[in-house]
């Protein structure tokens, strides 16, 4: 039998919305609807009888989220050497279409590039949003749901647990998933440099506009101590602030919410600047001097640049923040190919261990046959010496291990490096002729000296 | 053992100066940055050796010197295992590395502390004015990393590694705070013990003096520091600048007033 991992899908580079709402599989990853049951598994129970083992794949597991849905197998090549299209037909039938509908929207991998790739999309490399991070949580989730299913075995497990560690290794040695790529995380982002903790300042929204909403929400999930909110209507000020669990204040109290609050969000829809510099001044003095961050996302402006220039204070406006995703978006972008890299790297190393799992028999084979011919030596010569003392047959059997080891050292050997350069297993049938592995062998006899 | 002492010392920092630049440049959670701290606590404990075991050995200043400098980095320890701010500690071993070196080569070989040195007011005033030094001295380290990081946010530039490395402003800015609020009154404790301790040597207070001139032109700058951060609120980029013109000062005096200006403290 030889097992490949194929890996298969559709994401938001190959297929728009439309196709991949229609084809995708969230209906499939229960227990009892699992779309792809392993052999014998309790999936499906047309399969689990004994007997009907014509199941497609040994292993699966299905992740399907908002911008990818891709389907990981372990197939037997020998028995279905055609098992992409039947993926495909599977596919595309449990979602009522027909397998050309899905076809030319689908990417398959198999072997080294569906590791890599899984690794990739683990590591958030293959990701609409570069290293963001909720996909490797969506992974996590899609392996959990195939092991409650049943569906991961030795070649799953083995590498799904090495995609979350390539995952954690990416993030700990580049920067891929560092610094905000989104205009409101990246204000959250600047604020975090300011201050020092979150908990012990105060925002204020003035104005309750869409992108406002966003920041704010970011702020109150990075933990400030309170949120108000200053509307010229106040029942949508109410409103936000009943949805982001801030309060409401009268327009007319600005300066004196200005007073106390650390973190300003402006985003109203005043045609000229509503806070100046001699008001932010007096607020200034008032407070202490106890810095100040204003984040003006209105257009126009609501907040003179001026500003600025006052010590303590920190004012970023729209195109600010932007730039400052752009920057931190081509920081990621550089960061990636590092992350491509150590994605290769514990490729290569995944494959190793493969390889290993697919010269196991012929290992075994070898140390079994080294381990019968001892036998039959150790047997042989008791009985020409012509005693059953226990020390002697002990010393006799160490002699006979040791002298296998060294012989089978060689050969297993061999078959290891062959592995690790050829990057096949040719080897294989070489060692398993020349040592006879195959054929039914009786442990030689050993050769005779003449004239004894 | 004084040899391998003074060699080891200067080892530890210089390595603990690879580190901190390491350190600086590196990604949060990198080796080099637990380095730097492992490699500057030996440093102090090897500074301290040297101070006990080779006192004999060396001269009045550098007996000053050499305990000041693994005291500011004990201190400097403490204040970023406080404040959770490890970055803090690297701007200590290249200075501490400097002030050590100068130390020892400014150090002839004969012991020079006389009887004079160990009377208990000129000790406390010695003492009170090293920690409130090298206090001034973290808060420069801080005022420096919070006017990189200003700087930083105000041009709304690309941030460097080293900026995005250095904590928040406002912890930089307590860190200042405390070390103000703790180094003026000791600083002001050294020098009245100073003055007594000079009454009592020759007789009378030598107002002219360089280095009490100096001493109080820091100590009147480090009192509007202190004010100035508690009476009127001043916060930031102006208390940071402050800290490094004072601890600029500080500098000036030890090595430049005590060499190049006659004065009673030219013994030390």
């Amino acid at each position: 039998m030889a097992y490949t991992i194929h890996l298969m899908g559709l994401n938001h580079r190959t297929a728009a919305v439309e196709v991949r709402e229609k084809f995708a599989l969230t209906g499939f990853t229960a227990p009892e609807t699992w779309l792809f049951p392993r052999r014998g598994s309790a999936a499906c129970p047309a399969m689990a009888q004994p007997g009907q083992d014509g199941s497609l794949v040994e292993e699966s597991l299905i992740l399907s989220t908002c911008n990818r849905v891709e389907v990981t197998a372990v197939i037997d090549d020998e028995a279905h050497p055609d098992g992409g299209a039947e993926l495909i037909r599977t596919w595309s039938e449990a979602c009522g279409r027909a397998p050309g509908e899905l076809a030319p929207y689908v990417y398959h991998f198999t072997g080294r590039e569906a590791v890599e790739h899984l690794f990739n999309v683990a590591s958030s490399l293959d990701s609409l949003v570069l290293g963001e991070p909720q996909i490797l949580g969506q992974l996590k989730k899609a392996y959990r749901l195939a092991v409650q299913a049943g569906q991961a075995g030795t070649l799953l497990n083995r590498l799904l647990h090495m995609a979350f560690s390539v995952a954690k290794r990416v993030r700990t040695e580049t920067a891929v998933a560092s610094n905000a790529v989104s205009i409101s995380y990246a204000a959250v982002e600047l604020a975090k440099r300011i201050f020092d903790d979150m908990e012990n300042h105060g925002a204020l929204l003035i104005g309750a506009g869409e992108m406002a909403e966003l920041a704010a929400m970011h702020l109150k999930k990075s933990g400030v101590r309170s949120m108000t909110i200053v509307n010229r209507t106040r029942a949508r000020a109410d409103e936000l602030a009943e949805k982001i669990g801030g309060k409401a204040a009268p327009f007319e109290d600005l300066s004196l919410c200005l007073e106390q609050a650390d973190i300003v969000i402006s985003s109203t829809g005043a045609q000229d600047a509503i806070i100046g510099p001699d008001m932010v001044k007096a607020i200034l003095k008032r407070r202490r001097n106890r810095p100040m961050f204003f984040i003006d996302i209105a257009m126009p402006r609501d907040i003179d640049p001026a500003v600025n220039n006052f010590d303590n204070v920190y004012l970023y406006d729209i195109d600010d923040l932007k730039e400052v995703v752009e920057e931190n978006q081509a920081q990621r972008r550089e960061e990636a190919a590092k992350a491509r890299a150590i994605v290769r790297e514990e490729t290569d190393v995944f494959e190793e261990w493969r390889g290993s799992l697919e010269l196991k028999p012929t290992i075994m084979d070898i140390i079994s046959r080294g381990e019968e011919f001892s036998a039959f030596v150790v047997e042989k010569t008791m009985k020409r010496l012509g005693t059953e003392d226990p020390a002697v047959r002990e010393a006799l059997e160490q002699m006979a291990k040791a002298l296998m080891n060294k012989a089978n050292h060689a050969p297993l050997e061999y078959l290891r490096d062959s592995y690790r350069h050829n990057r096949n297993l040719s080897a294989v049938a070489t060692v398993r002729a020349a040592l006879g592995l195959d054929t039914a062998h009786r442990p030689v006899r050993p050769a005779r000296k003449r004239g004894s | 053992m004084f040899e391998v002492l003074s060699g080891l010392s200067l080892l530890l920092y210089a390595l603990a100066c690879v580190a901190s630049v390491a350190g600086l440049l590196s990604r949060p959670g990198g080796q080099a940055r637990n380095a730097a701290c492992v490699l500057l606590a030996l440093g102090i404990i090897s500074l301290a050796a040297l101070t006990i075991a080779g006192r004999q050995h060396l001269n009045s200043r550098a007996m000053v010197l050499i305990p000041l400098t693994a005291l500011v980095g004990l201190i400097a320890l403490a204040v970023s295992v406080w404040y959770k701010q490890s970055v803090l500690t690297y701007s200590i071993p290249p200075f501490s590395f400097v002030i050590v070196l100068a130390a020892l080569l400014f150090s002839p070989g004969s012991a020079a502390v006389g009887e004079t040195i160990a009377h208990p007011t000129l000790l406390l005033h010695i003492g009170s004015i090293a920690l409130g030094t090298g206090l001034i001295g973290i808060a420069a380290g801080a005022g420096v990393l919070f006017l990189i990081l200003q700087r930083n946010l105000k041009r709304k530039g690309k941030p460097s590694r080293l900026s995005q490395n250095i904590p928040s402003l406002a912890a930089l800015d307590k860190i200042n705070a405390v070390c103000v609020k703790l180094g003026f009154p000791l600083y002001t404790l050294g020098i009245l013990c100073g003055f007594i301790w000079e009454k009592s040597a020759f007789g009378s207070v030598a107002a002219g003096d360089p280095k009490a001139v100096v001493s109080a032109v820091i100590l009147v700058l480090y009192g509007l520091l202190f004010y100035a951060r508690h009476a009127l609120g001043w916060q930031g980029r102006k208390t940071a600048r402050l800290a490094i013109i004072i601890a600029a000062a500080s500098l000036f005096s030890l090595f430049v007033v005590n060499t190049l200006f006659p004065t009673h403290h030219s013994f030390f």
